[in-house]
């Protein structure tokens, strides 16, 4: 009766549980296995979960928390962020007129053509940052889920998810820049 | 005053405003100074156009196997279920005494024993009565409280009990301070087999299926798949469990005692339970 109301619940879930791992791992094997073990573990601590309260979030929070026990270990060096260079970009942004304004961003940017650089843009970013936006952006999670999920304060989900934005936009445009549209 | 009108205390604040996270009046605050200020426009511009972006990002769909993967792997953690993860909690006095300890490394080596010979399971005897018993066993068997292990291992090398082609069997025994729980845990051609051994005295016991075994009035149940007996010697419980055959089970109870005294010769008991 547990497996089924388990599997009723929580497996609907799999391609955006597949998708954030994929994100966190970069790797199909590594996030077959990531959505492997998170399955395992919340059937193991299904009582724990609290009736009628949102599963996905808490199937997101269970397989960040694997992801970063299992695989982060592998990583020596945490991921650095050069935010100077970030704000800096956005500084230079201002002070020019040749910039990529909102219209050419949805003309140019929302082509079939890139979405595998928004992909990589995405891709490029720390994994907190890439991790707030596709919660946010791409999962609807508000950011009291996100909190919940990151483990984090709301007000670093709202400050993480704002410079995560600008990095990712610099990133676009860098590509943008070399590509021509710019 | 939420926070001050200049750039950098407003600016962590445009993306809450597009996500709809910023209400009343500090959203009427953040919306006015963007307003005013042509860089914080610029970035509310910037945001607003790459949400919708990103939102339409094509996702990976996970392959088709995976689900099935998964559903199986569930399955198999539920064999594979572990033996710690059953122990009872409630406290125990200090009932171990030699004779306790004996019957506990009796109970084990005689499945060593019959495991090694290689006997293949008989039909189950005993089936799951899970709706006739109340919930005692289960209830004390779902109790899941990995912290509060406090493990003392030892491996016994069992001197000169070279009966029936066993040589000195090695059977680790854990003794769980802080429980008062002591069991062993061990796996032989492929079957697991448990036992615990505890303080009985607050217990309640279940009032379903039991089966008479000489003196012994044995409880049985199933759970998570594995045969579970339990039964008492005076306030002492003793709780089996495994993937055998109920009935192979009971063999080990039925046949184990002819064997207590040769244990007992051959075990040094006093620094066990110090």
């Amino acid at each position: 009766m547990r497996k089924k109301e388990f599997e009723g619940l929580a497996l609907p879930h799999i391609d955006s549980l597949y998708n954030f791992a994929i994100k966190l791992t970069r790797n199909e094997g590594d996030a077959e296995d990531l959505v492997q073990e998170t399955y395992l573990r919340a059937y193991k601590f299904f009582d724990k979960y609290k009736k009628n309260t949102h599963i996905k979030a808490w199937l997101f929070s269970i397989l960040r928390n694997t992801f970063i026990n299992i695989y982060r270990k592998k990583k020596k060096e945490p991921e650095k962020v050069d935010f100077h260079s970030v704000e800096q970009f956005i500084d230079k942004l201002t002070d020019r007129d040749n910039l990529l304004s909102k219209d050419d961003i949805s003309n140019d940017l929302t082509k079939e053509t890139f979405d595998s650089e928004i992909k990589s843009a995405l891709d490029e970013l720390p994994e907190d940052f890439r991790s707030v936006i596709l919660l946010s952006d791409i999962e609807g999670f508000s950011y009291q889920e996100i909190s919940d999920v990151l483990k984090c304060p709301v007000g670093t989900v709202m400050s993480r998810l704002h410079r995560g934005r600008k990095m990712l936009y610099k990133n676009l445009s860098e590509y943008a820049k070399k590509m021509g549209y710019l | 005053m939420f926070f001050k009108n200049d750039c950098k205390s407003i600016n962590n604040y445009i993306s809450a405003l597009i996500d709809g996270e910023l209400k009343g009046k500090k959203a009427d605050k953040v919306k006015d100074h963007i307003e005013g200020c042509k860089r914080c426009r610029q970035e509310f511009e910037i945001v607003s156009a790459l949400k919708p972006i990103v939102k339409n990002v094509k996702t990976e769909k996970a392959p088709l196997y995976l689900k099935s993967r998964i559903i199986n792997s569930i399955e198999e953690s539920e064999k594979k279920w572990s033996f710690i993860d059953l122990l009872p909690v409630f406290n125990l006095k200090h009932v171990y005494t030699a004779s306790t300890v004996a019957a506990l490394l009796l109970l084990a080596i005689i499945p060593l024993y019959y495991l090694s010979a290689n006997v293949s399971a008989s039909t189950i005897a005993v089936k799951s009565v899970n709706n006739h018993l109340s919930n005692t066993i289960v209830d004390i068997f779902d109790e899941q409280m990995p912290s509060s292990r406090t493990e003392l291992e030892r491996i016994f090398d069992v001197q000169g009990l070279s009966w029936q082609g066993i040589s000195s069997p090695k059977v680790n025994l854990h003794y769980l301070k802080e429980r008062r729980v002591a069991y062993i845990a061990f796996e032989r051609k492929g079957h697991k087999l448990s036992i615990f051994i505890f303080d009985v005295n607050n217990l309640k016991l279940p009032e379903g299926r039991i089966i008479k075994e000489g003196e012994k009035e044995i409880y049985v149940d199933t759970y998570k798949g594995f045969n579970v007996l339990f039964w008492k010697e005076g306030n002492v419980g003793y709780s089996m469990v495994s993937d055998l055959a109920g009935a192979e089970m009971i063999h080990f109870l039925k046949y184990g005692e002819g064997y207590i005294n040769q244990i007992q010769k051959n075990i040094e008991l006093g620094i066990l339970f110090e």
